[in-house]
């Protein structure tokens, strides 16, 4: 998984019409991979009209998780945000 | 620049005046407010842009005492903002800093808006925990042995009954919670003076998935409530479910007010939250916006701009920032649909 390094905001407004359902099933089906511990969060969203996931990961785990959680998964991009749940 | 110089505009805008011309014409349907209007389609636009980029915005300040704010914007001429009209619009703190202002720089059309001191958002007329009578969506409420949360907006069921509509966590301090248990505004944080609802059901929290978090509490007087929410000024005019991203939203919450952003993600998992005396909950389908609420804002509802309820807003993911302070990457929200489906109620 990459990190973010662009404006998700912007992308996601120029994705108004763009279908997810790729990223969707993709996500589904790795579930499990995407959903590791140290995960908090995961969903699907475009920038443009490229669909990707978005893995959102507790601030120390990152490094772990980058080398267990791949760039792309059936074509369709893996980025990753830091933080922590509140 | 490849249009002359236009007319010069003249004198001082007040900000209300502002404002409302504003108002108006996003209410004409000359904006789009899913796009706006993009000033850098324009030349002088994009060479006023480069302009201010180039500092020209800090010498403005600095030659004009008073003046608070630079920006490209449009032009307000005639009492209205003229669309295809790009401009410099300098915002001032007092009338008496506008006198040495021309109305143009450049040969670029100058706008003055007198618009008094600034002020950060946190700092402004919005106060979390601020009693109010009738008591808004958007306030302050909690179950009595929760610090706080925010009243989402009032739904009913099939027999008109009226519930606060709110997040579980917010609501009920257990699982399934106690009916009858006193639902307070503002929350107990703040005092909880006065009880305005009792705790009826909510969608169960447990280990593992959930669907959603939040809950109804049945109203005790309709007259201590009102269904217009606070800063927004109308009731839910419907509800959209979303299918994609992108979408422009708005809240009003407890802890900071109205925000607005962009719905960023779908389809979403997170947790593993602890509630309610629940730990290891995960919430399956949510929506993900950008980070416009805090904590204190949990039951807020995310609205579009035409005031279709989207989802409620139940947490979120922060992170320090290099100074210390925190911020918020994003928002997340239980789908309104779900909410309402399986709490057996409707928009009121």
């Amino acid at each position: 998984m990459k990190k973010v390094d662009f404006d998700v905001a912007a992308g996601a407004v120029e994705a108004l019409n763009t279908d997810l359902s790729v990223a969707e099933r993709v996500l589904r089906a790795n579930e499990d991979v995407l959903t590791s511990p140290g995960v908090v969060g995961v969903w699907v969203g475009a920038r443009g009209s490229e669909p990707y996931i978005m893995v959102a990961v507790e601030g120390d785990k990152s490094t772990r998780l980058r080398r267990t959680i791949p760039d792309s998964m059936g074509g369709v991009s893996i980025y990753y945000v830091e933080g922590s749940l509140v | 620049m490849s249009a002359g110089p236009l007319p010069s505009s003249r004198g001082p805008i007040g900000v209300e005046e502002y404002n409302d011309a504003w108002l108006r014409l996003v209410k004409s349907g000359a904006v789009d407010p899913q796009t706006g209007i993009d000033l850098l389609s324009f030349p002088i636009g994009q060479y006023i842009s480069r302009q201010l980029a180039k500092g020209e915005d800090s010498a403005l300040m600095g030659n004009y005492p008073g003046t608070v704010g630079v920006a490209l914007s449009l032009r307000y001429r005639n009492g209205e903002i003229q669309p295809n009209e790009p401009c410099i619009t300098l915002f001032v703190s007092e009338e008496a800093a506008t006198s040495r202002i021309p109305s143009e720089f450049q040969e670029i059309p100058t706008n003055v808006v007198v618009a008094g001191t600034p002020v950060l958002n946190a700092g402004g007329p919005h106060t979390p925990g601020t009693p109010v009578n009738p008591v808004e969506p958007g306030c302050s409420v909690s179950h009595s042995r929760v610090s706080c949360g925010t009243f989402g907006c009032l739904v009913r069921d099939d027999d008109n009954k009226q519930y606060v509509l709110s997040c579980a966590h917010v609501l009920s301090d257990s699982v399934p919670g106690q009916r009858g248990d006193a639902i307070l505004h503002p929350g107990t944080q703040f005092g909880g003076a006065l009880q305005i609802a009792e705790f009826t059901r909510a969608i169960p929290l447990q280990p593992g998935n959930c669907i959603a978090d939040a809950a109804v509490a049945e109203v005790l007087d309709s007259a201590t409530v009102t269904s217009a929410i606070r800063y927004i000024g109308t009731k839910p005019s419907g509800t959209r479910v979303l299918n994609g991203v992108g979408l422009v939203v708005q809240k009003s919450g407890d802890e900071t007010g109205r925000t607005t952003g962009v719905v960023t993600g779908i389809s979403s998992r997170v947790g593993p939250y602890s509630a309610n005396g629940v730990n290891n909950i995960f919430f399956n389908n949510a929506i993900v916006a950008t980070g416009m609420s805090a904590g204190g804002d949990s039951g807020s509802i995310l609205l579009s701009l035409q005031a279709e309820a989207v989802g409620v807003i139940f947490g979120g993911l922060q992170y320090l920032t290099a100074s210390g302070t925190v911020g918020y990457v994003c928002t997340w929200c239980s789908p309104i649909d779900v909410v309402l489906k399986h709490l057996g109620v409707s928009l009121a």
